[in-house]
């Protein structure tokens, strides 16, 4: 285990950092304890069983469930108490286990949305015109996750894969300084997760990517460095070579039969 | 051309030349209350339609705007613009605390907090002598007049309540395209998603609850003109929930649906008043046959005869292009 001790100092420059972080669900510790410190730009990938409570702590981290002990520090700001939508305009974004994407409107309205977010008003109550900034980076957005065809569709009408590309293209539109991307692999075809695994190498390297990967084969292809949660804690952390050989990981994630 | 635009070019030339050779009976007591009635459904399309905020405070705000209009014109002796400008405003800032109040609750809750929401004004109205004058109500309330006319006059009334009523219809249809109806539309299906954008979604339901019951406080202005008076029965329990039934018979997610539903409405208790006491009775039914049959209202079936003529005309044309709400 790797004890996450440093002096409050040099915490400005962290992108990332819980301390002591926890969440209880009545009598079930979600998430204990857990002291997590992301440099910019690293790409950490946190792994962990089913229930292990990684999506919960990316719901901390986002602001969609208040922890009920630690603190949370984005690039050395404490933004514990702030609720979602402003961690998202400090530039903070995700995407969900399950594709989260506005079913009724269109992929040009969806990543339009995306776009406006972040943007001074967001609220507008004057219709868009085809020639607007915002549609040329829409358009870019498509392109790049290879959506350009179906911008007109309804993104209910989307494949699962292709609701994924188009979820993470919404996470990119606010143009992030963190990522955090929870199993994004899930359900892909393998052609779909190699344009996924390209589209990761292609983000620009300023940009911090936390993601949550049940499969160790893109984890470890994605990440600089593994954390591995269970039961709520971090059991690991270190390089996934590092985690791969480690026992104990074995032992709960890998289903080692024997522990220790 | 589309069906649809056919369509609308048709109702539009109707509508237009109605008093030319409609009964003043037809213009006067059908058409003219469908409309109004038809912008205060258009609210709650609005709300349930695009929020996914289904509200029986609708009628409510839109008598505040009346009573607003009637205080201030026969109570204190103001002018009508000033009535008009208070009753807006009362409208507004009635709903927007009513938003406050409710925007954290959904579905069956949102509704039931509209509906107490709506029973306390009810309730306010009928014992607050001196706002609302109690019981009795605000009698004598005139329209304004402009250049020595009466806007209360039945074709002048009549054309007032079309412009208002396709005004309203076109500016809802436009809001529907910028980013404040889009996100709006947003947040009725996901609004973790949206926030997780970066919008404020307790805000925007609040803005567009506000906006909403702006335009039902127009139409109350409408209805006050209409009537000459206000009183706590315009607002009591049996109007609120004609409002839901009026945009429920349309087809909630239709701004064309408010006022197909309201001139079904005005023509089935006119009619139906004729003949029976039970007009409520056969309301309750052609509402229980809508919501059996089209539960997307008569603005659903339309939408899909017109789908079907469209694909007997040209077999293989592409899908239609509706507006995306069910
Ligand atoms: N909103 C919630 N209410 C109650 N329990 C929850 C809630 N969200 C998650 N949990 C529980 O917390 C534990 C961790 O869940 P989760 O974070 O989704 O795990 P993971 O993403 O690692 O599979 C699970 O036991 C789950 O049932
Ligand atoms: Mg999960």
């Amino acid at each position: 285990m790797v004890a996450v001790e440093s002096p409050r100092l040099e915490t400005a420059a962290r992108a990332l950092e819980l301390q002591g972080v926890g969440r209880r669900f009545g009598g079930l510790a979600a998430v204990r304890d857990v002291s997590l410190a992301l440099e910019p730009g690293e790409r950490r990938a946190i792994i962990g069983p089913n229930g292990a409570g990684k999506t919960t702590l990316f719901n901390l981290v986002t602001g969609e469930l208040r922890p009920t002990a630690g603190t949370i520090r984005f690039f050395g700001r404490d933004v514990t108490a702030l609720p979602p939508h402003q961690r998202v305009r400090l530039g903070l974004a995700r995407t969900y286990q399950t594709p989260l994407v506005f079913p009724r409107l269109t992929v040009r309205d969806n990543l339009y949305l995306a776009v406006r977010g972040v943007r001074p008003w967001r609220l507008s109550l004057r219709a868009p015109r085809p020639g607007d900034p915002e549609f040329a980076v829409v358009a870019e957005l498509a392109e790049r996750v290879g959506l350009r065809h179906a911008l007109s569709a309804l993104a209910g009408a989307l494949s699962h894969g292709e609701q994924r590309q188009l979820e993470i293209a919404m996470a990119l539109a606010s143009r992030p300084k963190l990522l955090l991307l929870d199993e994004p692999a899930a359900g892909l075809s393998p052609a779909e997760r190699e344009s996924l695994a390209a589209l990761l190498g292609s983000l620009d390297p300023t940009m911090t990517v936390l993601l949550i990967e049940h499969d160790m084969d893109v984890a470890f292809q994605v990440a600089q460095r593994v954390t591995v949660l269970h039961e709520g804690s971090v059991i690991a952390e270190g390089t996934p070579e590092a985690i791969a050989s480690d026992p104990r990981v074995r032992a709960v994630y890998l289903g080692g039969t024997h522990g220790e | 051309m589309s069906v649809r635009r056919a369509l609308t070019i048709v109702v539009l030339l109707l509508s237009v030349s109605f008093p030319f050779w409609g009964s003043p009976y037809f213009v006067g007591r059908i058409f003219t209350p469908a409309l109004f009635l038809g912008v205060i459904a258009l609210s709650l399309s609005l709300l349930a339609g695009f929020g996914g905020m289904v509200s029986l405070a609708q009628m409510t705000i839109a008598g505040l705007a009346g009573y607003g209009y009637g205080y201030l014109t026969v109570t204190l002796g103001q002018p009508w613009w000033l009535g008009i400008l208070g009753g807006l405003l009362v409208a507004a800032l009635a709903a927007a605390l009513f938003g406050l109040i409710a925007v954290r609750s959904s579905g069956i809750y949102f509704l039931m907090i509209t509906l107490a929401l709506g029973m306390v004004v009810y309730a306010l109205a009928n014992q607050n002598r001196s706002v609302f004058g109690g019981h009795t109500g605000i009698l004598g309330i005139r329209a304004p007049e402009l250049f020595g006319q009466s806007l209360a006059e039945r074709t002048v009334f009549y054309y007032l309540c079309l412009g208002v009523g396709l005004a309203s219809y076109a500016y809802v249809r436009y809001l529907a395209r910028t980013p404040f109806g889009l996100a709006l539309q947003a947040l009725r299906d996901e609004p973790r998603r949206l926030a997780a954008l970066g919008y404020h979604v307790a805000l925007h339901r609040v803005a567009a609850f506000t906006l909403a019951g702006f335009l039902a406080g127009i139409g109350g202005l409408l209805a006050v003109w209409y009537n000459g008076a206000i009183s706590p029965t315009t607002i009591d329990l049996t109007r609120l929930i004609n409002v839901m039934v009026i945009a429920v018979i349309g087809g909630l997610a239709y701004a064309e649906g408010a006022f197909l539903g309201a001139l079904v409405f005005v023509l089935v208790t006119n009619f139906a008043s004729s003949f029976t006491q039970r007009f409520n009775t056969v309301i309750g039914l052609v509402f229980l046959s809508t919501v059996l049959l089209s539960p997307e209202g008569l603005s659903g079936l339309l939408d899909r005869l017109a789908r079907a003529v469209r694909r007997r005309i040209r077999p293989g044309a592409a899908l239609p292009q509706r507006f995306p709400t069910e």
